[in-house]
């Protein structure tokens, strides 16, 4: 199979079984793109991920776009993005064209039920980031630091993304 | 309202969508109802509902099914494509820049920095959910079930999202 039908299969599904969003689609892309067709590394993983979480747009679309072009250049990233999102176009245009009512009772339960699944894909995504992210000491201490900004002193993701990649710099070219 | 107008609209919203996830909503609640009246609130919140029903990111299901409302096929392919060229555009410049810079020691310093960083994002953001959610015995037992299978058995998200889909589909509808 050429790498454009196989970025098309790959990100179609990633599209159709992206359920929850946010951190909990994380799962779902790594198994895909790192351990199955490792068209990335783990740590090249992380990276997409934190491009992703500083630039416009959720993660499927940044990821499709990313890998695509770096498997299969211009061409690769636009088959790759249009694959990832043409599952849910289709389903929500179907469902916009036959559902006019949706009972909030039913919609209530269905999301409820749903929690457990996004939660768990989440701690699964959260495990797998943070045993790959923790290399050596210096990143268990950066990461306790980024911890510490982002819940007691309430930093904003950007700017401790900003601070501790700066930190990371310094200590990465006087020591590595 | 023009099909342009929907556009230019769907195109500011991408831009502005950092990160992705819920944030963005009241965003489109400011565009879509409060300024331009397009449609109601209780018009938005019916899309919103079905926009959350589907697979694939948030922001761009809701542009589909706003977008469908709006102007049928027409509008929702407009608003599909505006609210992804902003992610598209920035990601490729964004990629063609990283895979040809990432050898070089400076940018391998910063993601290291910030690799850790992400990891501390995303347990934090376990925090919270363990913090809010008020859970019930069940589904604490499931999601906990669900996270075990996947992260000590690494098995496959998808077969984990069908069947878990599967029984809540089921469960939702024989509950009437």
């Amino acid at each position: 199979m050429g790498i454009l039908q196989e970025l098309a299969k790959v990100f179609f599904k990633i599209g159709l079984f992206g359920f929850g969003g946010g951190y909990a689609i994380i799962a779902l892309i790594r198994h895909l793109v790192v351990e199955e067709t490792k068209w990335l590394t783990n740590l090249q993983f992380i990276d997409v991920v934190a491009i992703s979480q500083v630039t416009p747009g959720p993660l499927a679309l940044n990821a499709a776009t990313f890998i695509g072009y770096k498997m299969g250049g211009i061409l690769g990233s636009l088959v790759a993005t249009f694959s990832s999102v043409l599952a849910p176009f289709i389903l929500v245009y179907v469902a916009s064209y036959f559902v006019h009512n949706i009972g909030k009772e039913k919609v209530d339960l269905y999301l409820s039920l749903l929690s457990p699944l996004t939660f768990a894909l989440i701690m699964s995504g959260t495990y797998s980031i943070l045993k790959d992210s923790i290399s050596d000491a210096f990143s268990i201490l950066l990461f306790f630091i980024s911890l510490f900004l982002g819940y007691k002193a309430k930093w904003s993701l950007t700017r401790i993304l900003l601070f501790s990649g700066i930190i990371g710099e310094i200590f990465y070219l006087l020591f590595k | 309202m023009k099909l342009t107008d929907l556009f230019f609209i769907f195109l500011k919203i991408g831009w502005l969508t950092l990160g992705g996830g819920y944030v963005m909503i009241p965003l489109f609640l400011e565009e879509i109802v409060k300024k331009r009246n397009y449609m109601d609130e209780e018009e938005f919140i019916k899309a919103l509902t079905l926009a959350q029903l589907f697979p694939g990111p948030i922001a761009f299901n809701l542009a589909v099914s706003v977008g469908y409302k709006l102007k049928k096929i027409k509008g929702a392919i407009i608003s599909a494509l505006a609210v992804v060229i902003p992610s598209f555009v920035s990601i490729l410049v964004i990629a063609i820049f990283f895979l040809n810079f990432q050898k070089l020691k400076i940018v391998q310093g910063f993601f290291y920095g910030l690799r850790p960083a992400i990891a501390s994002a995303m347990v934090l953001a376990v925090f919270e959910i363990f913090k809010k959610r008020k859970w019930n015995t069940l589904n604490f037992l499931s999601f906990l079930f669900l996270s075990i299978i996947l992260i000590v058995f690494k098995i496959n998200p998808i077969y984990i999202i069908i069947s878990s889909l599967i029984v809540i589909i089921l469960w939702v509808y024989f509950k009437n």
